[in-house]
């Protein structure tokens, strides 16, 4: 099976440039035979790269420890279900999956639109080849995880040895979130890849329009959602598995996910200026071009050892493969501008400078802004080094001073924004809209400082996350009256059907509800507490309104490792509570790793969390850690409003899913329905 | 403010019984512990006075209190553990991390001699290195760090307000028309009937 997934890759790597040279010489000479072999092979490259994938599943489930890669990453006594995760646990698996991920997008791409887009494709197949060609070069011949482990037998020929057991799963990962987080991470990684390669195709092909972003709203929606939910799925397990009280350290892996997600943001946003308005054509070719190369330079930046990371792979020379690809990349957008950014000239005209457009202008901006900060960040150990010959670190603190006053903007414009009309906003649809949302959003405020809330961003935030609630909800409101008015259905069916009539502006919006609620709950790191103490049975800590009742430590065997349990009684106001019983885990086949289970008490209040840290090695007394935590859960629940969201707005509008019914049905049939009435009340449809 | 407490210097409390038992025990000793002195039981108003007083130094003493664990805690988030985890020092969950547990004593005691925060990352820094301290110093440099995000942001305002004005049409202007390259009318249909397929 080995040879089997070693064979699929290299067959497939032959396919990626048979693909690149059929579908170039196919587009020079018009041959419409070649372009057609051209995207068959590019099909038949993502089947073999699954094939490849699926045979190395097959080798961890058969502890197949004569591979290398098994051998390191999985052992015999580690449960089947965490088998699957160790493909993406180190660097060469991690690598193969992000080809397989790619192969998927690319596979239904080429077998969707096969009959579509003729001026498009070709080139759209050449460049995702491409794409898949470099890293089917990383798996082929610079980290391919089919190496075997070998030896040089006493008559100098190489032998194979199999080994009796692998090291294991790094105990970090065994945890039922790194079954999904990876791959939600990696599909928005990969995902990002479509449209770049339908923007680098239009501009290659001089194709006008806005055909590139019709084509790729949907995949480039589903890349942002993946990406954001892995990104907070990456955070709830830093949360739950690390042990150290937070959710987010601005560690440069962290950040390498963040970056292309902000610029991912920002090109959602503007090109709704290109589809409504033929506006920013140039700055959005470049977004998407930079959204990919930052998907690229996240990866370069945390294998080559350039920065240091928690969750760095050790240094390798894989990184100047990633360099040398960035470079060539770089460089063929560049190439591609330059030869063909006439055809990019935009209509660029605005009636007011109070208008959607210019808000979108400052949301792009702000974002901007938001990912050169977190960039700058990143990079600046490198470049003070490089000039000062001094070691520096950057690390939260700078973060948070620098983000937090730009992300509060940016909240800011999140309320703003969708209510400003295309075109031009009168003073007087300003005092509507914004005038209610305005005083009630100070008025919490005022109550909130009253009530003691002294922490000027925290202040700040309740008092736009409350704005911005309120012009949300009050769009939700104004919609669902003028549907309740002309068909008398109930609140929840009105918002409902106004939701479906235009998925991709109430989807939007459900998204900033889902932000909304994310901000609150990093409002409340504002006020985190905690408490480190030694604990025998008998022993009790308090926190807050919480006394922590330590009644027993045990042992129990796991599957492939030791617990040692505390048995915590919780109590609040002298009333029970619940029993928390944070344990620590002792895993013997991995460098006698250990790995905590954080025990969490979590309501939309606050989260107790509690870590049985271990024991002091001088006392040998156990050592409990609690944190007080406020309102961690809304970022969970954001991150899940936030997924509902994106859904919707991928989803078509049912208005028009009638129109194309009926238009479907053979004249002199049953009677048509009825398209809904359309709502006028408010202003241009997104 | 609720005072905090520090990290690592939290006192577990002594061992006691648990629940209704241990609640008894305490409500005994407030009902029959307690003795009031002679003095109070002559002139009331001597008690209100003693009241008083001792509450305004639990006052003043109570926020210095809280202030030092606070103070310790915030400097302890400007500097990382230097045991190689890449944790902020008071974050550091490592037990028996034998970097974090010196380095937190050290910052207790630089604390309690009642030195600026500044002078704390200073001593940090002589036996640590700069690494140590979790954000850039804002001098020579490493200034730049903390100017170019917002000189970059500055910058685009700036950029976003000139766009807008030229965008913006002067009245009695006419509006200028994309000027690419000419394409044929039934390309131009053509492409607008498949892009509103594809939506």
């Amino acid at each position: 099976m080995d040879l089997f997934g070693s064979f699929a890759l290299l067959l497939a790597f032959v396919c990626a440039v048979y693909a690149i040279g059929a579908g170039i010489f196919g587009i020079r000479t018009g041959n419409q035979a070649l372009l057609k072999s051209a995207r068959n092979a590019g099909i038949a490259l993502c089947v073999l790269v699954m094939l490849g994938t699926a045979s190395l599943v097959y080798l961890f489930y058969t502890d197949n420890f004569a591979m290398a890669y098994v051998a390191e990453h999985s052992s015999r006594d580690l449960p089947a279900f965490y088998k699957l995760p160790a493909l993406w646990s180190g660097q060469q698996g991690s690598l193969l999956f992000w080809s397989f991920l790619l192969s998927l997008y690319t596979f239904f791409v080429l077998v969707i639109n096969r009959r579509k887009h003729p001026e498009l494709m070709p080139y759209v197949g050449i460049i995702l080849a491409t794409v898949q060609g470099f890293f089917l070069i990383l798996n082929c011949f610079v980290a391919s995880p089919f190496a075997l482990l070998g030896t040089v037998g006493a008559s100098g020929i190489p032998q194979v040895i199999t080994r009796a057991d692998g090291n294991g799963l790094n105990p970090l990962l065994q945890y039922p979130e790194m079954a999904i987080h990876p791959p939600n991470l990696y599909l928005g990684y990969t995902g990002f890849t479509i449209p770049f390669a339908f923007a680098l195709a239009a501009l290659l092909g001089r194709y006008p329009g806005e055909k590139w972003i019709h084509v790729t709203r949907r995949w480039t929606m589903i890349a942002w959602g993946f990406q954001s939910i892995g990104i907070l799925l990456g955070a709830h397990w830093a949360y739950a598995v690390l042990g150290w009280g937070g959710y987010w350290a601005w560690d440069p892996v962290e950040n390498a996910s963040l970056m292309p997600w902000i610029t991912g943001t920002a090109f959602l946003h503007s090109v709704m200026m290109q589809e409504k308005r033929g506006m920013m054509r140039v700055w959005n070719i470049w977004l998407v071009f930079v959204t990919f190369m930052l998907c690229i330079l996240g990866t370069f930046l945390t294998r080559s050892g350039v920065v240091s990371s928690v969750h760095a792979f050790a240094q390798s020379s894989i990184g100047q493969w990633f360099s040398g690809f960035l470079v060539f990349v770089l460089a063929v957008c560049i190439i591609a501008y330059f030869k063909n950014r006439d055809y990019l000239k935009s209509d660029n005209q605005l009636d007011s400078m109070v208008s959607r457009e210019s808000s979108f202008l400052f949301n792009n901006l702000i974002l901007l802004a938001a990912c050169f900060a977190v960039l700058w960040g990143t990079l600046f150990p490198v470049i003070s080094e490089a000039f000062t010959g001094n070691k520096i670190s950057v690390g939260p603190p700078f973060f948070n001073k620098v983000n937090i006053p730009i992300g509060l903007f940016l909240l800011f414009l999140t309320g703003v924004g969708p209510l400003l009309a295309w075109r031009r906003t009168s003073l007087e649809s300003l005092r509507r809209n914004f005038g209610i949302p305005v005083v009630i959003s100070l008025i919490a405020g005022a109550v909130a400082f009253g009530l003691g809330f002294r922490h000027f961003y925290a202040l700040v935030c309740l008092i736009l996350c409350v704005f911005v609630l309120l012009t949300i909800v009050g769009e939700f409101v104004r919609g669902a009256m003028v549907i309740r008015a002309r068909t008398g259905m109930n609140w929840l069916s009105c918002v409902t059907e106004l939701s479906m009539r235009n998925t991709r502006r109430y989807g939007g919006y459900v998204v900033h509800l889902g932000m909304v609620f994310i901000f609150i709950g990093l409002a409340g790191a504002a006020f985190n507490r905690d408490i480190q103490s030694a604990m025998h049975p008998g022993d009790a800590m308090v926190i807050g309104p919480y006394r922590l009742f330590c009644q027993e430590f045990e042992t129990r065997q796991g599957p492939n490792y030791q617990a040692e349990r505390a048995t915590i009684e919780v109590t609040r106001d002298s009333k029970p509570l619940m029993m928390l019983y944070p344990e620590r885990r002792f895993f013997a086949t991995s460098n006698a790793e250990t790995g905590s289970m954080v025990a969490i008490y979590s309501t939309f209040r606050e989260d107790l969390y509690l870590v049985y840290a271990g024991r002091d090695p001088e006392s040998g007394a156990p050592i409990l850690h609690a944190y007080l935590n406020p309102l961690v859960k809304w970022i969970w629940f954001g991150g899940l409003i936030l997924g509902i969201g994106t859904v919707l707005s991928i989803l078509p509008n049912r208005r028009l899913a009638i129109v194309l019914a009926a238009a479907a049905q053979p004249a002199g049939s049953a009677v048509a329905p009825q398209p809904a009435p359309a709502v006028s009340t408010y202003g241009a449809q997104d | 403010m609720a005072p905090r407490i520090s990290p690592r210097s939290g006192v577990a409390q002594p061992p006691e019984a648990s629940g209704l038992a241990a609640r008894m025990q305490e409500g005994a000793a407030l009902s029959h512990g307690l003795r009031i002195p002679r003095a109070f039981s002559k002139d009331p108003r001597a008690f209100t006075r003693a009241f008083l007083f001792f509450s305004l130094v639990l006052l003043l003493l109570l926020p210095a209190t809280a202030q030092q664990s606070d103070r310790a805690k915030t400097v302890g988030h400007r500097m990382f553990c230097m045991c190689g985890c890449k944790q902020i020092l008071v974050e550091c969950n490592h037990v028996g991390c034998t970097m974090s547990t010196s380095m937190l004593k050290k910052l207790d005691a630089e604390v309690a001699s009642g030195k600026s925060d500044d002078l704390i990352l200073q001593s940090f820094v002589q036996q640590f290195g700069a690494e140590v301290v979790a954000e850039p110093p804002a001098k020579g440099f490493n200034w730049l760090a903390w100017i170019m995000p917002f000189a970059a942001l500055g910058a685009g305002f700036l950029l976003v307000r000139t766009v807008l004005t030229r965008w913006t049409p002067q009245s009695g202007t006419t509006p200028a028309m994309p000027s690419g390259p000419g394409v044929a009318p039934d390309v131009l249909a053509r492409i607008r009937q498949e892009s509103e397929e594809d939506e």
